[in-house]
């Protein structure tokens, strides 16, 4: 084997060692990451009772109160023929919304988001209405339900 | 001893290397040295912030007592705390001015691009590092401030959702937000900073202090002296001249940057009508208010890219800020626009 060979013959192994220690370096970063990965992911989270109750004389005549459902606030509106329920969290960045009792609004004390009774928006940036929770009215008492 | 120590070490040869034979430009650090103010920053963040972790009980039921404890009934825990969350408030308002200051006067130029780029990396880590900071004394503003920023990682494109439950650990902002937080305050987010820090600093070494901004026509050039004694001097001072602001503000004005949702424990049920992020984040707080939040967040996007592209977009060889007057008119825009919007967010 001339000189030449030898030095060519020499640099293919150093590249084919170079290689492979890359290689298996990229492997095991690669294999720590699913353990990594997973480790970080959420774990699952109790949210709490779908259902809520309280007495039916509770709330007044145009008055809201916040119950908790399924680990999340509510506002129960009372309109004097029927209660209305929506989630209290806006849908905008997640703050819990306001009763206006004299407008007849949701309002949310972070951005200024309004919503109507229906959960409907009104005004500013929220991108979808409030959620709305099933209410049933049994002798004495309301019932709100995450649908 | 000295030689024994010197043979095993190298430092005097390595203090002299740094210190006597590191020529920078004689104007060096004047009217003061922002960068030596903020690794000393850095380093009192940590001293205190190890303090802290003796007293401070790091889980959501119990959080906002033990700071209460530790500023009531703990010997000089007020002064730990007030030095580290006063310090931390500094530390963004020097930054920024080191930032801009570095940005008017075309510091990035080449060969300090990569100095400008790991600084905007120091920046975002910064920025992250104080909001998980005050995440946990789980106040009604670590609480609200959470829920905020962490449901604008919705509007990112595709992963949006994804990103908020892995940010939160779960649905909503609760104990493994506050584990989550706490991870990367007193862990991950040190380790980046110290590391960064040290590559900014090594790279500065390389490249060498930014020289006095001349115009086109000036072609002097800076006289160059040792960084010590001259310059080391001048930012021993300009420490010394930022801790007594430092402590200015924690033995006079020490409410300055504690907003009433602060002294109020978290409520997962009732978003105070007064929350109001950070002082430093207050532009970020107005901007939804005047566009769909989607645009918001694609504008911050953009205005980081530019911040990290500057050195490329401005490529040129001039430096001086009257030589390059459209990069300086968009750089007084950002900083005009910063200002106008902190202001507004503050009155809304």
């Amino acid at each position: 084997m001339s000189e030449e060979d030898h030095k060519q013959a020499s640099f293919d192994r150093r590249r084919v060692l170079q290689l492979l220690v890359g290689g298996s370096s990229l492997a095991v970063v690669g294999m720590a990451g699913v353990p990594v990965g997973s480790y970080l992911l959420p774990l699952e989270q109790d949210e709490g009772e779908a259902v809520a109750a309280f007495g039916d004389d509770e709330i007044g005549l145009w008055e809201a109160k916040q119950i908790i459902v399924a680990g999340r606030p509510v506002l129960v509106v009372n309109t004097g023929e029927g209660y209305r329920a929506l989630s209290a969290v806006c849908t905008h960045l997640g703050c819990v919304v306001k009763w206006k009792k004299g407008r007849r609004q949701f309002f949310c004390p972070c951005h200024g988001a309004r919503f109507d009774l229906e959960g409907e928006v009104l005004g500013g940036p929220a991108p979808r209405p409030l959620a709305k929770l099933e209410v049933s009215e049994i002798p004495g008492s309301v019932v709100v339900r995450k649908v | 001893m000295l030689q024994w120590l010197e043979t095993r070490t190298g430092l005097a040869g390595l203090l002299r290397r740094h210190g006597r034979e590191f020529a920078v430009p004689e104007e060096s650090g004047t009217p003061v040295s922002l960068g030596a103010i903020l690794v000393f920053v850095l380093l009192l963040q940590v001293a205190t912030g190890v303090l802290l972790l003796v007293h401070f009980v790091p889980d959501p039921a119990a959080a906002f007592e033990s700071v209460r404890g530790l500023m009531r009934e703990v010997p000089y825990g007020w002064l730990v705390r007030l030095l580290h969350a006063h310090a931390a408030n500094w530390m963004v308002a020097v930054l920024f001015l080191h930032l801009f200051r570095a940005a008017f006067q075309g510091a990035y130029k080449q060969p300090r691009e990569l100095v400008w780029v790991s600084g905007c990396v120091l920046f975002l880590l910064v920025l992250a590092s104080a909001l998980t900071g005050y995440i946990l004394p789980w106040s009604q503003m670590s609480y609200w401030a959470t829920t905020v920023v962490t449901a604008s990682f919705a509007y990112v494109p595709f992963v949006g959702a994804d990103l908020v439950y892995w940010a939160r650990g779960g649905e909503f902002v609760g104990d493994a937000t506050y584990r989550r937080a706490f991870a990367a305050h007193v862990g991950l987010l040190p380790l980046l900073l110290l590391a960064v820090v040290a590559v900014h600093l090594a790279l500065v070494r390389r490249a060498g202090l930014a020289p006095r901004v001349r115009r086109r026509a000036d072609t002097a050039t800076s006289v160059r002296v040792p960084f010590y004694p001259r310059i080391a001097l001048r930012q021993a001072i300009s420490i010394v001249g930022f801790s007594i602001l430092l402590l200015v503000s924690v033995f006079f004005v020490s409410d300055l940057f504690f907003p009433a949702a602060h002294g109020v424990p978290a409520d997962p049920f009732e978003t105070p009508a007064d929350v109001k992020p950070e002082w430093y984040f207050l532009w970020a707080y107005q901007l939804p208010r005047l566009m769909p939040e989607g645009v918001a967040l694609l504008l911050q996007g953009v205005a980081i890219a530019a911040l990290f592209a500057l050195p490329f977009i401005d490529s040129g060889p001039d430096r001086h800020p009257l030589d390059r007057p459209v990069i300086t008119t968009g750089l007084v825009l950002a900083l005009a626009s910063l200002v106008v919007l902190s202001v507004l967010g503050y009155r809304a």
